[in-house]
């Protein structure tokens, strides 16, 4: 007895494909496919030896069986009468023969004979016999390896889940692999080669039920970058008087983390064009932005003639003196917020807050003004979704080699 | 290795219904197969050749139903009398065998019963070890 390396499928184009023979079922023998053609013998006068020579008229027949087991016997017996009701007398269609790992044979076949014999030990059930006229068939596309490009392990699943862990390994366009395949891992740090089942594909992300003893624990959080005080802000000056704007410059400091799906494309922007992200090893990056943080539009300052009045952001107008009369600048955010978007989908936003302070202060008689910001730089964190967590130790424990290679 | 029949075994006949197996009786190796021909082209060259089937499948039903007996010379009687073991000749014409598990029966129609070989098994038992063969169609129906 053995497991089958093979699925038999009748009719594998049409409506209603039957497997005959799937992978991991029990045989009782491997499969048989054999070609024979006619030999004729001449015979001569007096000649001591006939002369063979081959019809070339070739029957290839292809022989296979599978146990198919019950928990009663009564079951068995049942399912193996009603299993003649299914069988494709009179037709003849395709049939493919798949292996494990190497391409497929579709072939013309017709049903020859078939056997089933009633058995109780160790399990009830029958052993089903078919044999196939074949032709010789066609080569199908086949299923050769996929060198990994990248790729990393995964913690085990949490909340009593096998706890077993997978890996995600990044392959190339075109791999063709969907949930559910079966594929052959090979040279996988931490993993034994064998089968195993794809559970996930994500783009060129394929997440496969393998697990690794490399597995490493659950991590729930993204890493987050601390804040610090950073730098002054710059921009205004003493020559602004009169009717005008005041423009501040000022440096944002974006840290982005959680991008950790490998081989995604990040992109953040502030208003405009998109720009491209590459994150590091454990999927963050820090950027630093440049920009005009705010505009004062001061047009009714000039005329008046109240000395000292210190003009904030948030749109008031303080005196500093006993001034009758406050005034209301016009300001102006030009800060869009910051978005950030993973594949072309927008994955995380943040608005953009004063945290600064702008103060005008007039100056006795004079037609000059002080423009002066202080306030800190903003700082801000986008986050991406984080996904499966990249390992802490960042690169060396990423999946740098290996192989997969589809089965079925 | 014989086993206990999970299945009532009748042969139908004209309506009357002969029991060749109940359930619980021992029987052995239960098998069903079924044949078909098929046209294919002969001749010099014919390389992978054009195939078709020609229809008209054909099976066999075939198991072995064993009987115990208290004495030897019992055993020997039914041996040389196959009617003991159902009780009637049923080499004849065409019946339907069919098969009642539980509260499923399966028939197959149209199917002659060629040959009933008794055979007395050596060993300290007295028994005789029939074999049954109906040739059938090869696809049952609900009965």
């Amino acid at each position: 007895m053995r497991d089958s390396d093979w699925r038999i499928t009748w009719n594998p184009a049409g409506e209603a494909p039957r497997v005959l023979l799937d992978f991991g079922d029990p045989m009782d023998g491997e499969i048989q496919r054999d070609l024979v053609q006619v030999v004729d013998v001449g015979r001569f006068d007096q000649a001591t030896q006939g002369r063979p020579f081959g019809r070339k008229n070739r029957k290839r027949r292809l022989e296979f069986n599978r146990l198919v087991e019950f928990d009663s016997s009564a079951g068995a017996f049942l399912a193996m009468i009603d299993a003649a009701m299914n069988d494709p007398w009179g037709e003849k269609s395709l049939v493919q023969i798949a292996p494990k790992l190497a391409g497929s044979i579709y072939g013309r076949a017709a049903m020859l004979s078939f056997e089933r014999d009633f058995v109780t030990q160790p399990k009830p059930g029958y052993i089903e016999k078919y044999a196939f006229r074949v032709d010789s068939g066609a080569t199908g596309p086949g299923t050769p390896a996929i060198t990994i490009i990248s790729g990393w392990f995964n913690p085990p699943l949490s909340g009593g889940g096998t706890g077993s862990g997978s890996i995600t390994v990044v392959l190339g366009p075109g791999h063709g692999l969907t949930p559910g395949d079966v594929v052959f891992v090979d040279g996988v740090a931490g993993v034994t080669p064998g089968y195993y089942s794809v559970s996930a594909v994500n783009g060129n992300n394929v997440t496969i039920d393998a697990p690794s003893d490399k597995t490493p624990a659950a991590d729930e959080f993204p890493d987050v970058f601390g804040t610090d005080d950073l730098d002054p802000i710059s921009g205004g000056g003493e020559d602004h008087h009169g009717a005008g704007a005041v423009n501040f410059n000022g440096t944002v400091r974006i840290r982005i983390s959680g991008m950790t799906e490998v081989g995604a494309s990040y992109e953040w922007r502030s208003g405009g064009a998109w720009n491209a992200i590459s994150p590091d090893s454990f999927g963050r990056d820090e950027i630093t932005y440049n920009t005009q943080l705010l505009r004062i539009d001061h047009g009714g300052w000039y005329r008046e003639t109240y000395a000292g009045k210190v003009l904030t952001l948030d749109g008031e107008a303080e005196k500093l003196t006993t001034s009758s009369e406050s005034l209301i600048p016009e300001t102006r955010m030009d800060l869009a917020p910051f978005e950030l978007r993973k594949n072309g989908v927008k994955i995380d936003e943040h608005p953009v807050a004063p945290f600064f302070k702008v103060i005008k202060r007039w100056t006795y008689q004079g037609p000059r003004f002080h423009d002066i910001a202080t306030g800190k730089t903003l700082t801000i964190t986008l986050r991406a979704d984080g996904g499966t967590a990249r390992l802490n130790s960042g690169v060396a424990e990423r999946i740098t080699a290996g192989t997969v290679q589809k089965a079925s | 290795m014989a086993y206990q029949s999970p299945a009532l075994i009748e042969y139908v006949i004209d309506g009357d219904a002969y029991t060749v197996a109940v359930v619980g009786d021992w029987i052995d190796r239960f098998r069903t197969t079924g044949q078909q021909d098929l046209f294919e082209s002969d001749g010099y060259r014919a390389a992978d050749g054009w195939f078709m089937p020609l229809g008209g499948a054909t099976g066999e039903v075939s198991f072995i139903v064993e009987r115990d007996y208290s004495a030897h010379s019992d055993a020997q009687g039914a041996f040389l009398s196959p009617e003991v073991v159902v009780g009637a000749d049923l080499i004849q014409s065409t019946g339907t065998l069919r098969m009642t598990i539980g509260a499923e029966a399966r028939e197959w129609e149209n199917a002659v019963l060629q040959s009933v070989t008794p055979a007395l098994p050596s060993g300290p038992t007295s028994a005789v070890a029939t074999a049954f063969r109906f040739i059938v169609p090869p696809v049952p129906v609900e009965g």
